[in-house]
């Protein structure tokens, strides 16, 4: 047997001590009466001490009994399998409400999403029996288990849907059923039934057909009736800025490289989409003047851009925010995009390279890093400075101050290297790798892939190509050559391999910035951690998310012994390209999402976390926030001394903020991979609810009894306490006359009463 | 304390109890044996007052006695006998135990009744057992009749000499006013104590509650009987403890010793009346078994109408005998 109130029940239990704490204080009070006649009272007694010893019990115990009853009956204890006296219900109630970032679309009546649901879910439990327990889920990432185990107090849960807000992040259903199926497998027995009322609207930013839901709630165990909410079928139109992003998130003020370009990226989503005009502006920290652009809208145009461009005269190391924004319309959240640049005056690159000494080699014989650091350095004036540093030389100080690494001669890093640079690299550094030239056996390649954790399976020999294996002619679109895309073609023609030590496409995932003709990459990309979703080549699935930087490979040796490479003109922007986009490409991974506690490129350099309400979030050991992001914004970083090193952009997922509508088949389809839902009709929500029931409560049939011996007591008590009444038969002395004796007045009744 | 000088005889005897009292006397049931000529028959038969009987003549009687007027009629000779009347003796026995020493009734405070009651603002069978035997001495002085107190309790405290001067009533009263009431009873000892001092017949009033084993009351009444006394036995009692009517559970306490008991006396007031009702009933029963008037008092009810009740009830009883 369980109770809905088991601290009721201890309360009745311990509140038997109370009738026992009177019973023994009561024998204390009274003054003794002196008595002449004791002899024939304590006759009386002899006689009848046994009965009244067990009259008194009797009534003690009975009236201990019947308070331990109303503490039990207060309980409500539930009984299973029988429904007598049923006065209460049994049934969990577990109410999954979408709060992400789409339940914040106001209709036209100027009542949001997540106020329906809101509503609707009072109206719901208001239907509910007293017995019935109520949990409460809700689905914005991260999905949390607002009220879980259900409670029976439905007033507290009421309570907590009011206070409900929607939050700016994309709303999981996934991760709310997976709290939903742990919360129904830690439920006790007294429920067989559970009803689970889903309520979304489910616009394309709640439910993406494109992310199918686990099969969380088959084969819980236990009896599930699974309602959801019947999809929205108004439109409302919602204009958003899909993405803010500088062509370089790392700007070299004064170089002309077009790195100043800031590119806009807007998207409407809805019902009918017709001509519109929309304004979009851009500001941030010491940029004035900015024009604001207009996207005119032609019917049915889903997506627009639009390109801003700014001059960084100023020098000096620094990180700037942008914000860009348009008006407001049904959805608030997704109409303003931040981004953070770092103006930089200089890149610092390491060459960790054997150091040549004695005479110049020739051209044919220059070795790799030599080449490199002239692609890297070709002038006086190059934003590059190029160190170099002894492979067995390299240390975590080196480390520390560059923003990039070149790896040329990996076969020569120590044991300890190699960790070294992982932290590099997950604190948002740049690697670039390239094969040694002087030896045909690499073992090192096993070790780099471990050590780094990448997905790559790089050949231990070299492959000698003796007719040259040229570049594809269809190179594939990659944003770290994105600035040199447009000529990339001409460029990548004239170069050809004589040996490579390619990565195995078959074993490896990776992206490709450029490609061999024999479809092995010639220049690859990779991100510690993070493996490549095999069905979408354009999309990665983070798998842990605890690199912030990237490692470029090479596939050949930067040697006119393996390439005709270094000769050629793509020598030159092919290194500064992947330098300088690749660590704009680092740094631009650092815009987290709202709801998301992503490891931090700063590392644990950061202590704190500062939002724009002025919310703290501290950082972990790990460099992640403690609790995920709630708000988009810029966010600043603390260190350890409560000094800002910086910002970080924090903006709402763009995919959450969709507001088209969706059909019930679909919506019936996509919820079905979960479980059995049925949609119920939300003008009737009350009669969703099932009145079958196996378990009852006990409550009915305690308050029976309970009555019961409430009367037995009274009977009991007044036949114990052995009342009487004097009648004028008893005045059997005299005649009745007052006492006439002088000086006797008769001031109080006679006796002790 | 100053008990002298708190003494008031109206404490005890009121105006209303000695009008109601006027019309009777306490007459003895039996022949005694005074000393001076009373309104009671005397065993001396002579030259008295009150003719008796004839008897035969034998010769050596005196001629003077011989009743010519029968002889002249019937020619017989007989002698003139006559009933010697004489005084009374009437011993007040007043039991001084400490079960006496219940009372319910409220008085007044500082009212001055006897030093018991003074204590405790109530009027005690004690006081109740006082103002009665007050009532009966005054009676029997005014008829001339010797009257004594013997205050006992386990044994006889105070005997107070038989007299019937004018003095006496007030002697008695302070005797009893001041007595102190505390110990047990051991009737049996008194008994044997009393009887070794009053030799002569005498009508002997016992003031009491009686709270003692029927069986030894039945005894010592036996011994008055055998030494020809007359009896009158009061049992005095307080209406609360004919009646036992608490409400609340209380601890009791003896007023002789017996300890202290917790109980709830309405569970035991339908036992508790039984025995006391029992018990009372066989005292009764024990005194008519030997010819003794039995008389219950309430503490609540003024002295005089049980007193006139017992008296009427006795000298009707005297009229219907052959003494009467």
């Amino acid at each position: 047997m369980t109770f809905v109130t088991a601290g009721l029940a201890m309360a009745g239990l311990i509140s038997i001590g109370l009738p026992i704490l009177i019973h023994l204080l009561s024998r204390q009070r009274r003054k003794p009466i002196e008595w002449g006649a004791m002899r024939f009272l304590l006759e009386a007694f002899r006689k009848h001490q046994r009965r009244l010893q067990i009259e008194h019990l009797l009534l003690l115990l009975l009236r201990c009994l019947i308070i331990a009853l109303i503490g039990f009956a207060l309980a409500r204890p539930l009984l299973e399998d029988t429904d007598l006296f049923n006065v209460g219900g049994s049934r969990a109630v577990f109410l999954v409400i979408d709060d992400g970032l789409a339940s914040n679309v106001t209709s036209e009546q100027q009542e949001t999403a997540l106020e329906r649901h809101v509503n609707d879910a009072i109206e719901l439990i208001r239907t509910l029996d007293l017995g019935d327990t109520v949990g409460l889920v809700t689905c914005a990432r991260p999905a949390r288990g607002v009220l879980t185990p259900p409670s029976s107090d439905h007033n507290s849960v009421i309570a907590m849907l009011e206070e409900l807000k929607p939050r700016q992040s994309p709303t999981d259903v996934s991760g709310a059923l997976t709290l939903l199926r742990q919360a129904v497998e830690d439920m006790d027995d007294r429920y067989d039934e559970v009803l689970v009322y889903l309520l979304s609207e489910f616009r394309t930013g709640s439910a993406p057909m494109s992310s199918p839901l686990p099969d969380t709630l088959k084969d819980v165990g236990r009896s599930l009736t699974l309602l959801a909410s019947p999809p929205a079928s108004d439109p409302i139109n919602n204009t958003q800025i899909l993405s803010l992003r500088p062509v370089r998130s790392v700007v070299l003020p004064g170089v002309l490289d077009g790195s100043g370009q800031i590119m806009v990226r807007l998207g409407r989503s809805g019902g009918t989409l017709g001509p519109a005009i929309t304004q979009v502006r851009l500001t941030g920290d010491g940029i004035e003047n900015v024009k604001p652009k207009t996207v005119e809208w032609a019917p049915g145009q889903s997506e627009a851009g639009v390109e801003f461009s700014l001059d960084f005269a100023v020098s000096g190391d620094r990180s700037i925010g942008l914000t860009a924004s348009i008006d407001n319309d049904s959805l608030g959240a997704d109409n303003t995009r931040f981004t953070v640049l770092e103006l930089r005056d200089q890149i610092r690159v390491l060459v960790v390279d054997r150091r040549s000494f004695g005479f110049q080699p020739t051209i044919d014989r220059m070795p790799a890093g030599l080449w490199i650091r002239r692609a890297l350095e070709p002038s006086e004036e190059s934003p590059i400075e190029v160190v170099n540093v002894e492979p067995t030389a390299l240390d975590v100080v080196d480390l520390r101050s560059a923003d990039a690494v070149v790896l040329s001669r990996p076969d020569l890093l120590p044991d300890g290297s190699w960790g070294m640079l992982r932290t590099f690299v997950d604190g948002g550094g740049l690697l670039f790798v390239c094969p040694p030239g002087e030896i045909n056996v690499h073992p090192w390649v096993e070790r780099m892939s471990d050590d780094l954790d990448l997905p790559w399976r790089i050949m231990l020999e070299v492959r000698e190509h003796d007719e040259g294996l040229a570049l594809a002619t269809d190179q594939p679109a990659s944003e770290l050559l994105r600035m040199i895309s447009s000529d990339l073609d001409e460029l990548a023609l004239p170069i050809q391999a004589i040996r490579s030590l390619p990565i195995d496409p078959d074993q490896s995932q990776f992206l490709a910035a450029l490609m061999f003709e024999d479809g092995t990459p010639f220049l690859a990309i990779g991100t510690p951690g993070v493996k490549l979703d095999s069905n979408d080549d354009n999309a990665s699935t983070q798998v842990e998310t605890i690199s912030n930087g990237m490692v470029i490979y090479l596939a050949v040796a930067p040697e006119l012994s393996w390439t005709t490479l270094p000769s050629k003109p793509l020598m030159v922007p092919l290194f500064q390209e992947t330098i300088r986009q690749g660590l704009s490409l680092a740094h631009s991974s650092q815009q987290l999402h709202v709801g998301t506690q992503s490891a931090l490129a700063q590392g644990s350099t950061v202590r704190d976390l500062i939002d724009p309400e002025g919310e703290m979030y501290p950082i972990d050991a790990q460099g992640r926030p403690q609790q995920p992001l709630a708000l988009s914004g810029l966010y600043e970083l603390l260190d350890q001394g409560a000094q800002n090193v910086g910002s970080l952009a924090v903006n709402v997922e763009p995919l959450a903020g969709r507001t088209q509508t969706q059909n019930a088949t679909a919506i019936n389809s996509w919820l079905a991979d979960s479980g059995e839902w049925q949609l119920y009709d939300p003008e009737d929500l009350g009669a969703t609810l099932s009145r079958t029931r196996s378990g009852s409560s006990l409550a009915g049939i305690l308050l029976w009894i309970l009555m019961f011996l409430v009367l037995l007591e009274t009977l009991l008590a007044r036949w114990f306490s052995h009342a009487f009444r004097i009648d004028e038969g008893e005045e059997r002395f005299g005649s009745g006359l007052r006492a006439t004796i002088a000086g006797v007045v008769k001031t109080g009744k006679a006796g002790a009463s | 304390m100053a008990e002298a000088s708190t003494i008031r005889a109206e404490n005890y005897l009121a105006p209303e109890t000695l009008v109601q009292l006027s019309p009777f006397e306490l007459r003895a049931k039996m022949i005694v044996e005074g000393v001076m000529s009373g309104m009671h028959r005397s065993p001396y038969q002579g030259m008295a007052v009150e003719f008796a009987q004839h008897r035969q003549y034998v010769p050596g009687d005196d001629l003077k006695h011989l009743d010519w007027k029968v002889y002249g009629r019937s020619d017989k000779l007989v002698i003139k006998q006559y009933q010697q009347e004489t005084n009374l003796d009437i011993i007040l026995m007043i039991d001084a135990s400490a079960s006496m020493n219940y009372g319910s009734l409220t008085v007044k405070a500082n009212w001055g009744g006897t030093k018991a009651s003074g204590r405790i603002n109530r009027w005690t069978k004690f006081d109740h057992a006082t103002a009665t035997a007050t009532a009966i001495s005054y009676l029997c002085l005014h008829q001339q009749d010797r009257v004594g107190v013997c205050v006992y309790a386990d044994e006889v405290k105070t005997l107070l000499k038989r007299s019937s001067a004018k003095g006496q009533w007030r002697r008695i009263i302070k005797s009893l006013n001041t007595h102190p009431v505390e110990s047990g009873t051991d009737l049996e000892k008194v008994t044997s104590q009393i009887l070794g001092k009053i030799t002569n017949r005498a009508l002997f009033i016992f003031i009491s509650d009686f709270f003692e084993d029927a069986e030894t009351i039945r005894k010592s009444l036996a011994r008055f009987r055998h030494r020809r006394h007359d009896v009158v036995m009061l049992q005095t009692l307080d209406r609360q403890e004919m009646r036992f009517a608490f409400n609340q559970p209380s601890p009791f306490e003896g007023l002789e010793g017996e300890g202290k008991l917790r109980v709830d006396p309405r569970a035991l007031r339908k036992s508790y009346l039984e025995a006391i009702n029992r018990h009372n009933k066989l005292i009764e029963r024990n005194a008519l078994s030997f010819g003794f008037d039995y008389q219950r008092l309430d503490t609540h009810d003024s002295v005089g109408p049980a007193l006139t009740h017992l008296l009427a009830r006795r000298n009707a009883f005297i009229k219907r005998s052959k003494f009467g």
